[in-house]
């Protein structure tokens, strides 16, 4: 490559990449030419030795940077505060809720381990014939686990927002690039567990109304019991 | 030897030479490249990097022999993140020379 050449491809790069100081680039590298003719050396050796002239000029592109400006810092904070505050209370509310899934996990597994050891000592826990008792307990059970895995995945989630918003409270701060988050992959089990609670859960809970359908007589198997009253 | 350790530090390298004295592109790079093997064009995108940054400046002087010569001279504000960045290569290299003595067979 000649001299001509090599300035020409690096000035058509650095134009495609809307660099404003090119001219100031070029002499460098015109400088570089100059020097090195003077040493003896041909324009071919020069320019291969200045290396891939590719390399080059991805070493010119512009980084992905946030520029702030001074003045402008001052407002960026104030911004980054108020939206601070919005984003504390819904994460205040959100981690609230993770009361939801707790108290499902709570109330399926303590009504399941009721009906299914037979107890009968809370009065508006309606009374059933055992079998079908064990029945709906096993349905409450497998609604309990589905509590736990809700509860286990909400956490999850939650955590990933507070996380990510921490991360990019720390970027704008600190004018860095975006960093990259790493997560946990989700348990195995949990998954599992979740899908195969659903299922239970439907399985039996349409197993315990057939046959409590079946053993009471009646569709609405409650009348018969006298249920709700 | 790998060039992703020569870019880590050329950018160290630059400006401690310019902390000593006002150097035109091709002396920076000529001057390293005699000791370090890097391709003769690496210098260049370093010098602008650090002059968009604000650690060098540039000025244009006319030298007796030939056409003027952009010169780079350091900042403040570059001679203050070389003391910081020479710090913490000081740092770093003693702490692995330790590890490497530490685990020495011979």
């Amino acid at each position: 490559m000649t001299k001509k050449t090599f300035i020409e491809t690096l000035k058509n790069g650095l134009a495609k990449m809307n660099i404003s100081d090119s001219a100031e680039i070029i002499r460098d590298y015109e400088t570089h030419f100059t020097n090195e003719l003077a040493k003896g050396k041909s324009e071919e050796e020069i320019a291969s030795e200045i290396g891939d002239i590719e390399q080059i000029l991805a070493d010119f592109s512009p980084q992905p940077t946030i520029k702030t400006h001074v003045n402008g810092r001052g407002a960026l904070l104030i911004g980054l505060t108020i939206s601070d505050f919005f984003v504390f209370l819904f994460f205040i509310i959100a981690s609230i809720m993770i009361f939801i899934p707790i108290a499902l996990f709570a109330s399926g597994s303590a009504i399941g381990v009721y009906y299914v050891c037979g107890l009968k000592m809370v009065s508006i826990f309606p009374n059933m014939p055992y079998g079908i008792g064990l029945l709906f307990g096993i349905t409450f059970l497998f609604l309990g686990l589905i509590g736990l895995a809700a509860t286990y995945f909400y956490a999850r989630f939650l955590t990933k927002m507070i996380r990510q918003y921490s991360l990019w409270h720390h970027m704008v701060v600190s004018k860095t690039e975006k960093p990259v988050l790493i997560l946990s992959r989700p348990s195995k089990i949990m998954s599992k567990m979740l899908l195969i609670s659903s299922f239970g859960f439907i399985i039996f809970g349409v197993f315990a109304y057939i046959v409590a359908a079946v053993v009471a007589g009646n569709l609405g198997f409650w009348h018969v019991w006298h249920w709700f009253v | 030897m790998n060039i992703q350790y020569k870019k880590g530090v050329l950018d160290l390298l630059v400006l401690c030479m310019l902390n000593k004295e006002d150097r035109y592109g091709y002396d920076v790079s000529e001057t390293i490249s005699r000791s370090i093997s890097i391709s003769a064009g690496t210098i260049y995108p370093i010098l602008r990097k650090l002059k968009e940054d604000g650690l060098v400046t540039t000025y244009l002087s006319e030298d007796s022999n030939g056409p003027a010569r952009k010169y780079y001279r350091i900042t403040t504000k570059g001679a203050n993140e070389l003391a910081k960045t020479k710090q913490e290569w000081n740092d770093f290299v003693t702490k692995v020379s330790i590890i490497m003595e530490e685990n020495d067979n011979d």
